[in-house]
């Protein structure tokens, strides 16, 4: 589904070099489901955000669904995430002046594949379908780390990219969701792929792989 | 200053640091609002020290004024016979004021410098700070009062005509004035000045328009009023027209701006606290955590609105210098034309008006910044997001109540409001009733675009950004408003009025040629084919309640008065006019007797005639357009049985069809000299350029205005985007095109500025029709027809579409490098 080639990112703080990935490979098969893990500062965001194409490379290759994305410009990576890929972010960063189901239906309706019937059962599976009509501000953190999971999928992404999904959950209700998420992708044949700080949230995943000194290490 | 204060003054100005364009703009908007409200209220200091001259002429004493009964200007002869008859103190005066040969409008003062009571100076150097040689000396007399002779030209006038030393001006009609010196007598202002024999010469006249004199015994005016009365009348120019009162209007309309350029200016301090307040939220909580006391934060907020205010109060007070300087000839001319007040073109510094910008300035950074951080303090900030996202919340109702009850109150107050402070308080009302109704009008109309649009996701989420955007352009958007209703009702009134005046002018100067009275006669006159026909003009002044008024002979026949300029008169009044009557004489009257002195129709007034008191009936008004005085309409036989000896001031001639080069061919050939005939449309034309003149300075500030209100809106749109920047990464990294961006983010603006306009045509409408129904009458005592053309507004709507397009392009600029680096940490968030 996806794979880094030979991939280098640092930062300069002050006076020293943070190395997030030091000719770093990885590759990911379709449908998959991975944790990425990793000490605060290790890049894990950075990483995520360099697949979803966020962000830029000092050196190496990206490649989703066959396509080099570090060849695209702006405005073909903006098409390419419109139709490819899926996230999900720690604040949920829903648009409050939108209802849940338009929120839900956002990145569907600009990739131009909104199907009402897929939403409905999206919906349904999510236990959200009762929250169709509010706004945002009038749901729970965990209602509205669901919507945002619902907008993830509804596009039918190939690539679904958590960062940090129940970082702002209590303990109950990031397990639910996290459940919610992975099954929903596995239903959608979405590769995930989920950073988080939580070992008993990565035990959901398939796989999990450790960030560290810039190179990655399966966990067991 | 304790050292709490110092840490937690040291935190919170830490974010100017990080944010120079905020501190920027919080600078911006008190110094256009202080530069603006002290540049009008120095031009205003400056134009009332201007009146309290106004009855000193050159330095000298004018407390009296000599004029001719029955001419408007008084021979040179009767001059001299007053002074060989003792009144030695009498000096004559000649002003005018004419256009050059390339249209500029200069004002002419002429005396004889040697016999003004109180002289003795010589005149101000060119910077006007030294005297120079005094003009009775040898050499310096000689060249004033002998050919070529000539011209004192004060510094700015100069600059302003572009007039050098040594260099002759031509006036329009041929005439040359002697060669410019720079340099100004006391009180001179902006007129040139020219000795009285040089006048005389040059104007090929012998008359002057008035002599004045210093305070005069009662034994002296008895004497005068014994020897002279019969064909001159003393008038005592302190118990003439008040100019302070006269332009009490006009001084209130810029005051009113200048408040209103600094509560626009105002709105952008707050658009700037808002984003500051937002940024410094968390930095304030934290200080309240680490226990500073809230003494010490009220301290700290308490010193930085003083560092504020002083400093826009100051910058303020500079920006104010050159922008009175720019306006203050515009004004002078305003009070020239309308008024017939000599002002000076240069403003007066007046270092009160520095502490009047500087408690204005505490007090909006008060309003601005204070409150809001004082708020912040103890709000926490979900709560605003919740309100912000709500349809309507309790505070908009609130708004929209109080919007509805100004309103009310205006229109209740309307027939009570008797004088111009109270004039301009229903202004007030209408204006504040326009920005207490705006959130509710946004609001709804985008809650109505939702609904009807309901289908159509795009159209849906377009919509609902307006409620998301609008409480941070809330007030950008009510400066806007505020403005858009002033420029249309200014606008409107302004363009009222020149319609109105072009139709009286071109009524009243339906004639083709003016001929000053005694070059021809009525003989002469039928003689000659080209001319179609011809009337004479003749006045006489007398008074009427205080004012002078004009007793105006017409004839009957003649082209430019007729029943259709008759207002409120009976179906038969023109008939019964010229009719005339038996024991009571019938007259048409101009408005200003109607509205200054409460005569009604049927009413009669008690005048002066040469054959003693008679009453006059009131059949009816006329418009008499910028009018200080009163006047009534005779029929020109009564006209002449009352006042016989009245010298006619000249003729009207129609000519025949495309006769006018002929006209003026045979003009000349009868020996006419180009100063004794004019052209009516060069009258017209002169009249309109002097029109445009006047309310130039309204413009300019209309202009100002609405620049200040285009900066509140891009400050208020950066703000926007700084707030939501994240939010907007969001929406690229779902795979948003720039257009379907820049489609939604600007939509909110663009219906914003929509409802803006359609709230401020009908409030704008109002206040022109208060300005002209009521503020007008109550300061000139004339109304005319509110005329709402459609060509200003619109360009005026285009004007501020085009800001507004101009200010969402420059805030947009970096928006495509900002958002993009937004997207890197919209994870990390």
């Amino acid at each position: 589904m996806f794979e880094l080639k030979h991939i280098d990112k640092s930062f300069r703080d002050r006076e020293n070099i943070i190395h997030i990935a030091r000719d770093l490979s990885w590759c990911l098969g379709s449908g998959e489901g991975v944790a990425l893990m990793g000490e605060s500062g290790a890049g894990k965001t950075t990483l995520m955000n360099i697949i979803a194409g966020l962000d830029t490379l000092d050196a190496g290759e990206v490649w989703v669904d066959g396509v080099q994305i570090t060849e695209l410009s702006q405005s073909e990576l903006t098409a390419f995430r419109r139709t490819y890929i899926g996230l999900i972010f720690q604040k949920f960063h829903l648009v409050p002046s939108l209802s849940a189901w338009d929120n839900a239906a956002l990145q569907a309706r600009l990739a131009g594949v909104f199907d009402k019937q897929f939403a409905r059962s999206l919906f349904d599976r999510l236990g959200i379908d009762h929250l169709a009509h509010r706004r945002p501000s009038q749901l729970s953190g965990g209602q509205q780390q669901r919507v945002a999971i619902a907008r993830a999928l509804m596009h039918r992404p190939r690539l679904v990219l958590a960062d940090e999904p129940t970082g702002n959950l209590d303990e109950a209700t990031s397990s639910a969701v996290i459940e919610l998420l992975v099954s929903a992708a596995s239903d959608a044949g979405a590769t995930l792929v989920v950073v988080t700080h939580s070992s008993a949230i990565a035990s959901h995943l398939g796989h999990i792989v450790r960030l560290g000194s810039g190179a990655l290490t399966p966990v067991s | 200053m304790t050292r709490a204060t110092l840490v937690t003054l040291a935190t919170t100005l830490a974010f100017y640091r990080q944010n120079p364009l905020q501190a920027l703009f919080v600078l911006t908007g008190l110094v256009l609002g202080c530069g603006l409200y002290t540049a009008v209220a120095q031009i205003n200091a400056s134009a009332k020290a201007s009146y309290s001259q106004a009855d000193e002429i050159l330095g000298a004493s004018a407390q009296w004024r000599i004029t001719d009964r029955v001419s408007t200007d008084v021979a040179v002869d009767d001059y001299i016979q007053l002074r060989r008859t003792g009144f030695t103190s009498v000096y004559p005066v000649i002003e005018k004021r004419l256009a050059s040969r390339d249209g500029a409008l200069i004002s002419i003062i002429a005396t004889d410098l040697l016999v003004l009571p109180s002289t003795g100076t010589g005149g101000y150097s060119t910077d006007g700070s030294d005297f120079e040689e005094s003009p009775f000396d040898s050499s310096g007399w000689s060249r004033l009062t002998q050919f070529p002779y000539q011209a004192w030209v004060p510094a700015q006038t100069a600059e302003r005509l572009g007039v050098t030393e040594g260099q002759q001006i031509q006036l329009r009609e041929g005439t040359v004035l002697p060669p410019a010196v720079i340099r100004s007598q006391p009180q001179q202002r902006d007129q040139i000045f020219v000795d009285l024999g040089a006048a005389l010469s040059i104007f090929e006249t012998d008359r002057v328009s008035y002599l004045a004199a210093p305070p005069l015994t009662p034994k002296e005016q008895a004497r005068f009023a014994d020897q002279f009365g019969d064909r001159l009348v003393l008038s005592n120019q302190s118990e003439a027209l008040d100019l302070t009162q006269l332009t009490q209007s006009l001084h209130t309309n810029l005051t009113a701006l200048g408040l209103l350029s600094f509560v626009v200016g105002t709105f952008i301090v707050f658009n700037a606290v808002n984003f500051s307040l937002h940024a410094r939220q968390q930095t304030l909580r934290v200080l309240l955590d680490l226990g500073a006391v809230r003494r010490s934060i009220i301290a700290a907020i308490a010193i930085e609105s003083f560092i504020w205010g002083v400093t826009g109060a100051l910058l303020g007070t500079l920006f104010a210098q050159p922008l009175s300087a720019a306006l203050m000839p515009a004004v002078a001319a305003t009070m020239q034309n309308i008024y017939g007040a000599s002002v000076s073109s240069l403003p007066v510094f007046n270092a009160g008006l520095f502490w009047e910008a500087l408690l204005l300035a505490l007090a909006g950074v008060t309003l601005a910044l204070v409150l809001p951080l004082l708020r912040a303090t103890v709000i926490r900030s979900d709560d605003s997001s919740s309100e912000a996202e709500a349809l309507l919340t309790q505070r908009d109702m609130a708004s929209a109540g109080v919007g509805m009850l100004l309103l009310l109150v205006a229109y209740l107050g309307y027939p009570m409001a008797s004088s111009v402070v109270e004039g301009f308080a229903l202004l007030a009302l209408v204006l504040f009733a326009g920005i207490a109704l705006l959130p509710v009008a946004v609001i709804l109309v985008a809650a109505l675009g939702r609904a009807g649009l309901q289908h159509h996701w795009l159209a849906r989420w377009a919509f609902a950004d307006v409620s998301l955007q609008f409480p941070h352009l809330r007030l950008a958007m009510m400066a806007l408003l505020l403005t858009l209703i002033a420029n249309i009702g200014v606008t409107s009134l302004v363009g009222s009025f020149r319609l109105a005046l072009t139709d009286w002018l071109e009524t009243r100067l339906s004639a083709d040629f003016y001929v000053t009275a005694g070059v021809m006669d009525a003989d002469s006159l039928a003689g000659e084919p080209w001319v179609r026909t011809a009337h004479r003009r003749v006045v006489a002044e007398t008074s009427f309640a205080g004012r002078t008024m004009a007793v105006v002979g017409v004839d009957v026949d003649a082209p430019d008065f007729g029943p259709d300029n008759v207002i409120d008169g009976g179906p038969d009044s023109y008939a019964d006019w010229f009719a005339g009557g038996n024991e009571i004489e019938r007259v048409f009257a101009n408005e200003q007797l109607r509205y200054l002195a409460d005569i009604e129709v049927g009413d009669t007034i008690a005048l002066e005639t040469e054959l003693g008191v008679r009453s006059f009936e009131v059949l009816g008004f006329f418009h008499d357009y910028g009018n200080v005085n009163f006047s009534v309409h005779l029929p020109s036989d009564r006209f002449n049985q009352l006042y016989s000896s009245a010298k006619p001031q000249g003729w009207g001639l129609w000519i025949t069809d495309d006769a006018e080069e002929r006209a003026e061919l045979r003009l000349s050939q009868l020996g006419l000299e180009p100063t004794q005939w004019v052209s009516q449309r060069d009258v017209l034309a002169l009249s309109l350029a002097i029109f445009d003149r006047t309310f130039a300075i309204t413009r300019a500030l209309n202009t100002l205005t609405l620049l200040v209100a285009a900066i509140a809106i891009f400050a208020s749109l950066l703000a926007v985007y700084q707030f939501r920047r994240s939010e907007y990464a969001l929406w690229r990294s779902l795979g948003m095109s720039w257009f379907a961006f820049f489609t939604v983010s600007a939509f909110p603006i663009v219906l914003m500025t929509v409802v803006v306009m359609a709230l401020a045509l009908p409030l704008g409408v109002a206040l022109s029709w208060l300005l002209i129904h009521k503020i007008n009458v109550i300061s000139f005592g004339w109304t005319m027809p509110v005329i709402i053309a459609r060509e200003p507004i619109i360009f005026l709507f285009f004007v501020v579409a085009a800001v507004v397009l101009a200010a969402f392009v420059l805030a947009s600029i970096r928006q495509r490098t900002a958002v993009n680096a937004a997207l890197k940490s919209l994870a990390g968030e």
